[in-house]
């Protein structure tokens, strides 16, 4: 089994500790169907699968990341060839050969970079503080997903404020809850074309502020992908709730409202008239 | 040698790749000229008459380096001349069904240098045979 899959063990335990509308024995019309859950039993289930997520998350980019890694690998190779080739002639300056040199450690420390934000997004290690910036989870989720949206030819446009938007959550956190919403929507782009569409793919990210009652950040994140019935809109933050079941865990949205509950913030997909999705993040500002 | 005409465009939209494979290229005495998109491309083509290979990146962005066929083909003055196509890539080549490609060659990311060099040889020297034949 890959270390990342999630089993029906898994599946049997989350749905126990996870709230749903079904009626049961001790159902509360209020707070929904709960069985006996022990608290620390059930975190430590939900970072579990979080993380087996974000490992899930790697697997569809290993491509993506395969073909970013490329590049500066490609860099290297010629300016290595290059140092080669003028070491051994009479006409070149030491300013060429220190340019071949600095471009090789340039790439090096690109493909760095790269290996390294994969590695903290797989791992869940980002910043250890319990802070997190909306804004920046934001870019850095989009930067995550540039290979995909760029095989993908999808556009992707950022707007609102910039200005630092701290919330209690940690940073690796907030950026997979971007990711997996920025994921279903070039996944729901992808699924428009495969009916015949030729127009272009696009997903806006609009982050606001808003002062008022504590303060609050508030982002929308849109697409003009396939869209989703209104029926199954509704459900599509039920645990292994999927449209798309050869790839999706049925795992990310689910995650994505888990997350912010914690913190008292809430995600809600509202469906495009025509096209698309509108998905809502709303998050108390850290004082 | 960034004197003479050139007789190879290389696009790539990676400025560090271009640069170096430039460079690469003059150390290996073949001129060529750098572009990073299939507009400066097409612009780079009519002004500079002595092209004859093309070694493209498949991935430009969001445009395909494949498309600078279909654009040389439907340019009055470009498509009677006979380039030839080399295509450099990072991923599998998912061609266009609609596109009619001419011969070309495709190598793979990161690309041996001395194998690079040794096709745009090849190229090169294919189009100075058919030339030679055509002409006598």
């Amino acid at each position: 089994m890959k270390p990342n899959a999630i089993t029906q063990r898994d599946i049997e335990k989350w749905t126990r500790c996870t709230p749903t509308n079904r009626p049961g024995p001790s159902a509360d019309p209020v707070e929904g169907h709960y069985e006996s859950i022990d608290l620390d039993d059930a975190r430590r289930l939900f970072d579990n699968i979080a993380a087996r997520s974000r490992l899930a998350d790697l697997g569809e980019q290993s491509s993506a990341l395969a073909h970013e890694l490329r590049q500066p690998l490609f860099s290297i190779s010629v300016a290595n060839e290059n140092l080669g080739l003028m070491l051994g002639r009479p006409d070149v300056t030491p300013a060429q050969l220190e340019k071949s040199i600095a471009r090789i450690a340039e790439q090096v420390r690109r493909a760095q970079v790269i290996i390294d934000r994969t590695l903290a997004y797989a791992s869940g290690n980002g910043p250890g503080a319990v802070r997190a910036d909306v804004a920046l989870a934001a870019n850095n989720a989009v930067e995550f997903l540039t290979p995909l949206f760029d095989a993908a030819d999808i556009e992707i446009d950022i707007r609102g404020s910039r200005a630092p938007a701290p919330v209690g959550l940690c940073q690796v956190e907030t950026e997979q809850v971007f990711v997996n919403i920025l994921r279903n929507a070039a996944e729901s782009i992808e699924m428009r074309r495969e009916t015949g569409w030729v127009g272009s793919g696009r997903i806006t990210i609009d982050t606001g502020l808003d002062d008022g009652d504590g303060g609050q950040v508030i982002c929308a994140i849109a697409d003009n992908g396939a869209g989703i019935a209104g029926e199954a809109a509704s459900s599509v933050f039920q645990p292994f709730f999927t449209t798309k079941p050869r790839i999706g865990t049925g795992l990310g949205l689910h995650i994505c409202r888990r997350v912010l509950d914690k913190v008292g913030g809430t995600v809600d997909l509202v469906p495009g008239e025509n096209e698309g999705v509108r998905v809502e993040i709303v998050l108390p500002l850290l004082a | 040698m960034r004197d003479q005409p050139a007789l190879v465009l290389l696009v790539d939209d990676v400025n560090a790749i271009v640069e170096e494979l430039l460079t690469f290229m003059e150390l290996h005495g073949i001129p060529a000229i750098g572009v990073s998109d299939l507009d400066e491309a097409m612009a780079a083509l009519e002004a500079n008459p002595t092209i004859r290979v093309l070694a493209c990146d498949v991935r430009l962005g969001r445009e395909s380096g494949l498309s600078i066929v279909s654009r040389i083909q439907s340019h009055l003055q470009l498509r009677e001349r006979p380039f030839r196509y080399l295509f450099i890539t990072g991923d599998p080549i998912r061609t266009d069904s609609t596109l009619t490609m001419p011969d070309h060659q495709v190598l793979t990311k990161p690309v041996q240098p001395q194998v690079l060099i040794e096709v745009l040889r090849n190229l090169l020297g294919e189009l100075e045979e058919s030339t030679q034949q055509g002409g006598g």
